[in-house]
């Protein structure tokens, strides 16, 4: 049992990440987060890979401005998540650009870096821990769970080993899909508390199977000191377990924790509220479905899946596909199925079915997995993809993925003139000039505060329709009238 | 459920009243502790005047024999007619029907030509039917109001041209 | 037996005092009242009271009060439990009742079949006849044209009368005196209920002339129907109720045994639920009573029978919908003194009754032991012209009929109002006149008689 349990909060990242396809504005976060740090909170998880990529392409938001001002705004320490070597993308980037962005984030006030390699290859990590600890920041390792032969608990806690050696401040399993059992949880997360020495552990899964809150509770049993959560109306279903839940166990179980009931009702009020005002989809509580356990699709995933399935008019091959999905896994060697291995799985699973041969066609993205490119395969490809895909023996890669990366900077530093900001030189090394350009504008005001009243007065004032209203209760007596 | 301040859950429940009663132009009607007062479009009530005047009543007909110091609704547009044509009125305020039962042809049209006793109209008042005879010998040219309209007491309602 | 259901709130769908009436039984039950009300009603003293209000629409009743998917679609915004229809608009409306059964919302009267059996006047005449109650002498059912009405005329007897089978109120009516004028009359009869009712049917009657129009009050549970004695109505004009009494001068103890007897079996062949009147003709002659028709809700007159029998009926009606056991026995239902009722309409009686709308300046009510005044009017109202001309119930108990009348009188002096024409001068003839206090009339008194007064 662990002697104290903190929590992380995903509300503002995760949770509508898997919900909302990270749709979440600044706008929709400012009003609560006066209540999200009396909430108890050890750290508020605010970025990872999607988040980047929605506010530049969809919201029009630049990032950097958006962490700066949540840094800014809460007193609780901030989170942020890369994808280790990949950063926010898929692609590989070389070591001084995920240097730069280590210090690019710590000076706009992150203070811890959770990082992750997709292969679970630490050594797509490293220079995220060490450039993270040279810019002030603690560092969380995520290794990155997933049901195969070869994940095994030795496996894992040879990973543990990996993290131990490099020093870093919080230890967590990684559990994007929903695949963690309480019986798995009760060899595991004993195995890799011990491999730890005294580093902390984390929790993180995800509730597509229904069981993750019970998965967090034998985590609390078997020492584990943190766990992301979200706020009630944000959880469940491809997102993670409510605060409220976890909460309630880990009293139950005696196990001392710093939150505020309180607070965390409000927070949960205000997000069911923003559910219904902006029309955004409330966490469901979903039951074991036993082909999870064999396509692993993470949550967010197989809504982006069939929605592009509809624009192809092909939704109704998505369940032949997630069968698909599960012998390409095999024949890739156990990939995770976590970004971008994910995407790839299911864009070959996808190709497979569609053109009625497999491997007919294998997407580059595929081959460089394959021969290494990425990182180490857990285990060896199948002879039923290798004679499709004809990779020659001088082709396999076996040293560390960003080795044969040449910095970027130099190259940015040149475009981009010697004056141009870190945040600037980062955002070009991720996205097109175009998408860049209308950043510069100025973000639209946010609020602060609001209150229930507030949203009421608000909400009635956006019905054209209405020409008076009067409401009264308590001391109160509110008309508006056009 | 009392209390001081509105809560999300009062907030998300209102929100639901107000979008379940959408056809409704007005109502009063509580949620839990909360009252909710609405009136949407036009049925929005007129803001207040000073206090000399007392206040318009919109789209309702007035009864000019007992409140002659209230002002008069927005004017409807003055109807004129030449001055020897016979204007069939209103004895009472009620209901103007120009059918003798919904879907059935009219009493009169323009241009037809009618006698002392020929029903023109019917006006109907408190459920009772009045039948209306035009009282004069001429021939129609024009119906002032439309069917079903209310209309108040002297109100004209058809003209006739005088039989030559 | 507790309720099978008990109500939180409800939704009356009617106006005027009868929905005050209803708002004020919900009150004391603890049931919360929801009025719906027409852009006419929204400064009504009912929209006041009530604990809350849907605007159904414009004045015409056929663009508000009657619009019963629109009542529905109110009760649902307002999460009514059950409707209560009053009288008129919607209240015999079996598609109405229907509808809100098939939404799980409780209609507060009879069900949906009992009031189809008993609107259609020819069905209902079968009924009573299966239920072994004396019907007046008629034809069996409709009658197709003048020449099946003269052989249904030709068995019963002239003078005939000629009646809508799909309404009432007088319209569709015509007296047939001999075989000669019986096609003219069928004509004219059939195109006035046509027009009213939208169904020329028509059957045929005897015409009995000096009979009185004597009505038993039910109430109906589960398991049992009870009546509530009788209510004298025979002070009418053009088939519209002024003065309402109980008990009847007419009726002996024996009469009232019998007559209520058929009406509970009657209500009991039918299966009726909740309350109702039966409206029988009694023939002061001989004594017979014969059964005229039955209303399926709860009727204007109804706090006459309150006032005899200490029974509240409205709430009566609220707790048999919940699915309540009434409390009483036949035996428990006594009639006790004498209460009488004048309907204070916005009429002219000096201009032949003719409805007269406008706004009310001065409104005085009468007080004082044994009077009872049901009204939504307070000074300022303006009574509209679309609805009917009710303004105000005024009922007078006594420990018997003489102390009424003079409870009455009392009241009708003190009534004052202003501003409409109103029935009072009527009243306070009426009371006066040395028949009606006798007890000696009967339905067409006031149209041949009382204007002759000497």
């Amino acid at each position: 049992m662990t002697e104290r349990f903190d929590f992380i909060d995903v509300t503002l990242r995760d949770a509508h990440q898997c919900l909302w396809s990270t749709r979440m504005t600044t706008a929709q976060m400012t009003p609560i987060l006066g209540a999200i740090d009396r909430a108890g909170y050890a750290y508020i998880n605010i970025l990872g890979g999607a988040v980047f990529d929605v506010c530049v392409r969809y919201l029009q938001e630049n990032p950097w401005d958006r962490i700066g001002l949540l840094c800014e705004r809460l007193a609780t320490p901030c989170d942020g998540l890369t994808r280790g070597q990949s950063l926010y993308t898929f692609e590989l980037f070389p070591d001084d650009v995920v240097a730069l962005n280590s210090h690019a984030l710590a000076r706009r006030g992150m203070e811890v870096l959770t990082v992750y390699d997709a292969l679970n290859d630490n050594r797509n990590i490293v220079s995220s821990v060490r450039s993270g600890h040279e810019a002030g920041m603690k560092v969380n390792a995520m290794m990155v769970y997933t049901l195969s032969p070869v994940h095994t608990d030795d496996y894992y806690v040879e990973r543990v080993r990996e993290l131990v050696a490099l020093d870093v401040d919080f230890i967590s399993i990684k559990d994007p899909t929903g695949l963690l059992t309480p019986e798995r949880g009760r060899t595991l997360f004993p195995a890799v508390v011990k491999a730890a020495g005294g580093i902390p552990l984390q929790m993180h899964s995800h509730c597509q199977s229904g069981l993750a809150p019970q998965v967090y509770e034998v985590a609390i049993e078997s020492g584990f000191r943190l766990g992301y959560t979200a706020t009630q109306p944000l959880a469940n279903g491809a997102s993670l377990p409510a605060t409220e839940d976890v909460l309630a166990r880990a009293r139950r179980l005696g196990v001392p924790t710093s939150m505020n009931d309180d607070a965390l009702a409000e927070i949960a009020g205000y997000f069911d509220w923003i559910c219904e005002r902006d029309d955004k989809p409330r966490g469901k509580i979903m039951t074991c479905d036993p082909a999870l356990y064999e396509h692993q699709i993470p949550g967010g995933m197989v809504s982006n899946l069939r929605y592009q399935l509809e624009t192809m008019h092909l939704s109704h091959r998505l369940p032949e596909i997630l069968e698909e999905a599960a012998r390409v896994r095999k024949d890739l060697g156990y990939p995770i199925v976590v970004s971008p291995f994910a995407q790839y799985i299911v864009t070959q699973a996808t190709l497979n079915v569609v053109q009625g041969e497999r491997y007919k066609t294998i997407p580059d993205e595929i081959r460089k997995y394959a021969r290494g490119y990425y990182g180490r395969l857990a285990a060896p490809l199948s002879p039923a993809f290798l004679e499709r895909a004809n990779i020659r023996d001088d082709e396999y890669v076996t040293a560390a993925p960003a080795a044969h990366l040449a910095p970027w900077l130099p190259r940015l530093r040149a475009e981009l003139g010697a004056s141009a900001r870190d945040e600037d030189l980062l955002l070009a090394a991720f996205y097109d000039r175009k998408l860049i350009e209308p950043l510069r504008d100025p973000a639209p005001q946010c609020r602060f505060r609001t209150t229930p009243l507030t949203e009421l007065v608000g909400f009635l004032a956006t019905r054209e329709d209405i020409g008076y209203a009067r409401v009264r209760f308590a001391g109160t007596d509110v008309t508006l009238a056009t | 459920m009392a209390h001081d301040q509105l809560t999300y859950d009062d907030l998300l429940r209102i929100v639901e009243l107000v979008k379940s009663s959408d056809r409704f132009s007005e109502f009063r009607l509580k949620v839990g502790d909360i009252e909710v007062e609405l009136r949407r479009g036009s049925n929005a009530p007129p803001l207040p005047l000073t206090p000399a005047a007392p206040p318009p009543r919109e789209g309702r007909p007035s009864s000019p024999e007992s409140s002659p110091a209230k002002p008069q609704p927005a004017a409807r547009p003055v109807p004129t007619w030449p001055d020897d044509a016979i204007v069939v009125r209103s004895p009472m305020v009620g209901t103007f029907y120009r059918a003798p039962q919904p879907g059935a042809p009219p009493f009169v049209e323009p241009g037809q030509s009618v006698d002392r006793d020929t029903v023109v109209c019917i006006i109907e008042v408190m459920k009772l039917m009045n039948s209306i005879p035009a009282n004069a010998r001429g021939t129609v040219t024009r119906i002032l109001v439309d069917d079903a309209a209310a209309v108040e007491a002297g109100q004209p309602l058809i003209v006739l041209a005088p039989a030559g | 037996m507790p309720p099978s259901r008990r109500f939180r709130r409800i939704l009356v769908a009617n106006r005027g005092e009868i929905a005050l009436r209803v708002i004020r039984a919900c009150r004391e039950l603890g049931i919360e009242a929801i009025q719906a009300y027409s852009e006419a009603d929204r400064d009504s003293l009912p929209v006041a009271l009530a604990d809350g209000a849907i605007c159904i629409g414009p004045p015409p009743s056929s663009q508000s009060y009657l619009r019963g998917s629109v009542i529905i679609e109110a009760a649902r915004a307002a999460r009514a439990d059950a409707v209560h229809p009053g009288y008129g608009f919607l209240s015999e409306n079996a598609g109405f009742a229907k509808a809100c059964q098939d939404v799980g919302i409780a209609f507060i009267g009879p069900s949906a079949r009992a009031i189809e059996l008993m609107g259609d006047k020819a069905t209902a005449r079968r009924m009573a006849a299966e239920a072994g109650v004396p019907v007046t002498p008629g034809s069996e059912g409709v009658v197709a044209d003048g020449a099946a009405a003269r052989a249904a005329a030709a068995a019963i007897g002239y003078p005939v009368l000629l009646k809508a089978a799909a309404g009432g109120g007088g319209r569709g009516m015509r007296v047939v005196r001999d075989a000669a004028e019986i096609d003219a009359r069928f004509a004219d009869a059939a195109r006035e209920a046509h027009t009213a009712f939208g169904d020329g049917s028509l059957y045929v009657e005897r015409f009995l002339t000096r009979v009185r129009h004597v009505e038993i009050q039910v109430l109906a549970d589960e398991t049992r129907v009870l009546h509530l004695g009788e209510r004298d109505c025979s002070i009418q004009r053009r088939n519209q109720k002024l003065v309402e009494e109980s008990p009847s001068p007419a009726l002996d103890a024996d009469l009232r045994a019998r007559m209520g007897e058929a009406a509970v079996r009657l209500c009991r062949h039918v299966h009726y639920r909740n309350a109702g009147t039966v409206e029988f003709i009694v023939d002061t002659a001989s004594g017979a009573f014969h059964f005229m028709e039955m209303n399926t809700r709860v009727q204007v007159e109804h706090p006459v029978s309150e006032m005899v029998t200490g029974i509240d009926i409205v709430k009566a009606q609220i707790a048999i919908a919940q699915g309540e056991s009434l409390p009483w026995s036949q035996d428990d239902v006594r009639l006790e003194g004498h209460a009488l009722e004048c309907r204070i309409n916005a009429e002219d009686p000096a201009r032949d009754f003719m409805p007269s709308p406008g706004t009310i300046e001065r409104w005085t009510l009468p007080g004082g032991p044994g009077i009872r005044v049901d009204t939504h009017v307070i000074a300022g109202t303006t009574v509209p012209p679309f609805y009917d001309s009710l303004l105000a119930k005024l009922l007078a108990w006594g420990r018997d009929r003489g102390e009424a009348l003079a409870r009455m009188r009392r009241a009708l002096v003190e009534m004052r109002v202003d501003g409409v024409p109103t029935t009072l001068p009527f009243h306070r003839m009426l009371l006066d006149d040395a028949r009606f206090v006798a007890g000696d009339v009967h339905t067409r008194f006031v149209e041949t008689e009382l204007a002759r007064t000497p």
